[in-house]
């Protein structure tokens, strides 16, 4: 029953970034709808927003069951604009969703089979990691103490300062938070829901950016996707993002290697086709400032992600302005990263009481 | 990465690094083949998107002397490799091998390239994931289900609401996921660090937990009294150990006795001179004040 439980757990966070992605429905007018890329968009946003809420909430020492009742009213806040944004769009989409089944069921049939044999195999294996007495150990504490990053999860001791590593990387906290929403265990959480999500994520994105490589070609995006699956079982050193997807999948780095860094060639596919696309930008934008909280390592990796993918198509489209704009979307990133940098050399630090 | 060093390795680390990555994993490789077959075969589009990339990445992450430049502004020698990520490797590969199944033979022949491409990528592939077999977990919170049974063991025995304990390697490293009312008295790396470097005198000598982790992970047995002295100041009240270590009699004759036990897994309890007694840090006068 618990199984059943976080497998649909899996669903509702696809829910709820498609009704997070839904909020930026009005700059995509344009692009044309697409379910897929709505939950990309909201990923994004998703945690975007978390962040902009939980760490003023951890620098005011405020308790995780606080956080929980801002976050659940956001979350009911986000249901009642997208509904109200979308509202004359609902029946369109459904009757669209329905008639692409009926044309395409085969292509999303086989994408599904493709997602749930992997993830299987993902989901039912045991793995011992290190890094997990970290960063699940980081939201068992936290639900026990009822305080974020406070205590050392390593031990359980009090810490009097955060650990700026893990202070603007909220993404544990999001988990700690969904537990307490929802009443589940942290490691039925982190190792099949998330670990699920991340699966499913991966596999859409690879989706979308199959489907930008060959344009209605279904069969083609299905052998693209096969074949980026299988490899992954077979590009296993610990440093590789397939062993991140394979055995580190509830840590926010395994999204940050597997679904933001891809996604960064997937914005790039999209402003291939319009440089202007205010969408585009608006996503690099969300996704620069929403992939920190998956892991600091995105700061660094995402502008510089950024500087060899979008780059590139200044000279491509001759539109200079490409260069002006990356160079804005990276900014979030660089600023994050210099602040660790203060942070670690002591310039200033947050502690975990008033002092 | 923890043994290459950027100021050491000089423009050399590059290399090295993809060593260490990749090993023996051929698909960087591949991703160059993929580009050129890329450039010679697709059409522009399917070109734009590949290899402007590919170029600038040759510029920065692939070039020797960037992780040199950027290692005098952060110290990146033990994270470089993640700037690999960025490589679209296995994307590309995917591409290029769609691109040969499907556009450029027909009827058996795509079939059999098909599988071609399959073998190559097997062939050039590095370690499979389950090469030492497929081990499936015990239970859904993905935990030895003896673990679980160890946590019941120790809260139905102890008077505390978060008792501390010393495990070996394994449980130390797993037992705070899933029970974080269980205290430890020493992190992970200072775990590791015994491990792979051993306890030196010194350490015995200033550092308390490391008299306990001497015992738990080297099998030492420590002077009875340096050892109660480190059980009471750790205020530690349990050992957890498999049945077969041997630091199990060296426990029993300095006084733990056995609080319950595992198929293979025993619960030592150590009575404190002075009961101890953690207590959460109360916020709550803080959380009034605002």
């Amino acid at each position: 029953m618990m199984l059943l439980y976080a497998i649909a757990l899996i669903l509702v966070n696809f829910i709820l970034y498609f009704f997070f992605g839904l909020l930026l429905w009005p700059l995509a007018k344009k692009e044309g709808f697409s379910v897929c890329r709505t939950v990309f968009s909201g990923f994004f946003l998703y945690y975007l927003l978390f962040s902009l809420i939980c760490i003023p909430v951890m620098l005011r020492w405020r308790p995780l069951s606080f956080m929980t009742r801002i976050w659940t009213a956001v979350l009911l806040l986000v249901f009642r604009i997208s509904l109200g944004l979308f509202r004359r769009e609902w029946k369109g989409l459904i009757s669209r969703m329905g008639s692409a089944w009926k044309t395409d069921w085969w292509f999303w049939g086989s994408v599904l089979a493709l997602v749930i044999v992997q993830a299987l195999f993902i989901l039912m294996n045991y793995q011992f990691t290190l890094d997990a007495a970290y960063y699940v150990a980081n939201v068992t504490t936290s639900l026990k103490t009822d305080m974020m990053n406070v205590y050392d999860p390593y031990t359980g001791e009090w810490q009097d300062h955060f650990q700026i590593r893990y202070f603007f990387a909220s993404y544990s906290m999001n988990d700690a938070v969904m537990c307490r929403l929802f009443h589940v265990h942290p490691l039925i959480w982190c190792k099949t829901t998330m670990a699920g999500t991340a699966i499913a994520l991966t596999n859409m994105v690879l989706c979308m950016i199959g489907r930008e490589l060959f344009p209605g070609r279904r069969r083609e995006v299905l052998l693209f996707l096969f074949f980026a699956g299988v490899m992954n079982f077979f590009f296993i050193t610990i440093f590789t993002s397939s062993n991140f997807l394979l055995t580190r999948t509830y840590e926010g780095k395994c999204l940050l290697a597997n679904v933001v860094l891809p996604g960064v060639l997937y914005l790039m596919m999209a402003l291939w086709k319009d440089t202007k696309s205010l969408w585009g930008w608006v996503m690099l934008l969300v996704m620069s400032m929403g992939s920190s909280a998956l892991s600091s390592s995105a700061n660094m990796l995402l502008p510089a992600a950024m500087g060899v993918t979008i780059l590139p198509l200044a000279l491509i489209r001759h539109d200079i302005k490409v260069v002006w704009k990356t160079a804005a979307c990276m900014v979030p990133s660089l600023l994050l990263m210099l602040a660790y940098v203060a942070y670690v050399k002591g310039v200033f630090v947050f502690y975990t009481y008033p002092k | 990465m923890q043994t290459l060093n950027v100021a050491e390795a000089g423009i050399t680390y590059l290399f090295r690094c993809i060593q260490y990555y990749a090993e023996g994993c051929s698909y960087f490789l591949l991703y160059f083949l993929a580009l050129l077959w890329i450039g010679l075969k697709s059409e522009k589009r399917m070109r734009q998107m590949f290899l402007p990339q590919a170029v600038m990445l040759l510029a920065t992450v692939l070039n020797p002397v960037f992780p040199v430049i950027l290692n005098r502004i952060f110290d990146v020698n033990k994270e470089y490799y993640r700037f690999l990520w960025i490589v679209p490797v296995g994307i590309c590969i995917s591409a290029a091998a769609v691109l040969l199944v499907c556009d450029h033979v027909k009827g058996t022949l795509r079939k059999g390239i098909a599988v071609l491409a399959l073998v190559l990528i097997f062939v050039s592939g590095g370690t499979f994931i389950y090469k030492d077999g497929y081990v499936r977990a015990e239970n859904l919170y993905k935990m030895p289900t003896e673990l679980l049974e160890v946590s019941r063991i120790i809260h139905e025995d102890t008077d505390v609401p978060f008792p501390k304990a010393m495990f070996e390697y394994d449980y130390h490293m797993l037992i705070r996921q899933y029970d974080a009312s269980i205290l430890l008295p020493c992190g992970r790396d200072e775990y590791l660090d015994a491990l792979s470097n051993g306890i030196t005198e010194e350490q015995l000598e200033n550092e308390l937990y490391a008299r306990l982790l001497a015992v738990a992970a080297l099998g030492m047995e420590v002077g009875l009294d340096d050892f109660y002295e480190a059980m009471e100041h750790t205020n530690t009240e349990y050992f957890v150990l498999t049945k077969g270590n041997p630091a199990v009699s060296y426990l029993k004759k300095a006084g733990l006795w056995e609080a319950g036990s595992t198929a293979n897994h025993v619960v030592l309890r150590y009575d404190m001179k002075e009961p101890w007694v953690f207590t959460l840090e109360d916020y709550s006068k803080i959380w009034g004040s605002d």
